[in-house]
């Protein structure tokens, strides 16, 4: 089973941690959320991730985005091969890694990364819905 | 391998928790579930796939189940549908 730690600028972690509670109830508690606050040092922020993640037998850190605080944290969970970590969190990436949790860290990865760049749509031009209302626009008909 | 074409009835459609709902229901059959709008074919074991139909009220879709336990999964999942997913409207 891995452990899903999430990691970003406050309130993103724990906001996250919300949505899963509202889609997933049954899953909400298996996400560890830390948000980082403008004023906490990296070393604050690393103790408390260790404190949160430390029985976690396999580890997937998200974080927010690549090269700030919270992601240049998380690189530092990442001293063996039981924790990973994937900057770019979106809820499409957390719904999938929550939903393949019971699967190894290295398929956990995999699905997630897949999950969070699936999930970035245009949605006017490729939801099936609007698709429908496009075909039935008046100023679609030529003839 | 059965069929069957069903019309989403809740004020919702295919959203967020009843997608959800779906899912984890069609991942407790052993048999394949596919979920088909507009051509677009999905996994309705997943999640994502079954937000992707973008299936709002009065959405037409169609199921599929494949496998041992095809008859139940089918019988399940037009359940949840037809009761809207338990949300009431």
């Amino acid at each position: 089973m891995t452990t899903i730690l999430v990691i970003a600028h406050t309130p993103l972690a724990t906001a996250l941690q919300s949505c899963v509670r509202h889609i997933l109830p049954q899953d909400a508690d298996q996400i560890l959320a830390l948000d980082v606050e403008a004023h906490q040092s990296p070393e604050e922020i690393f103790a408390a991730a260790k404190l949160m993640t430390h029985d976690a037998s396999e580890l997937l850190v998200l974080t927010d985005i690549f090269g700030a605080t919270p992601a240049n944290t998380a690189g530092r969970l990442v001293d063996d091969g039981r924790c990973q970590v994937l900057a770019g969190v979106n809820l499409p990436m957390l719904l999938r890694a929550v939903h393949y949790r019971h699967e190894s860290l290295e398929s956990v990865v995999t699905k997630a990364t897949a999950g969070g760049t699936l999930g970035i749509v245009e949605v006017n031009l490729t939801a099936p819905q609007n698709q429908a209302k496009r075909s039935n626009d008046p100023r679609n008909n030529h003839h | 391998m059965i069929q069957e074409t069903i019309t989403i009835s809740n004020k919702l459609g295919l959203h967020a928790r009843a997608s959800a709902k779906l899912t984890k229901l069609a991942g407790g059959f052993t048999c394949d579930v596919w979920m088909t709008r507009n051509e677009r074919r999905i996994n309705a074991k997943s999640i994502m796939g079954v937000m992707m139909l973008a299936a709002g009220m009065g959405a037409t879709v169609e199921i599929e189940t494949d496998g041992v336990d095809e008859r139940e999964a089918m019988d399940g999942l037009l359940a949840l549908i037809n009761d809207k997913f338990g949300e009431g409207e």
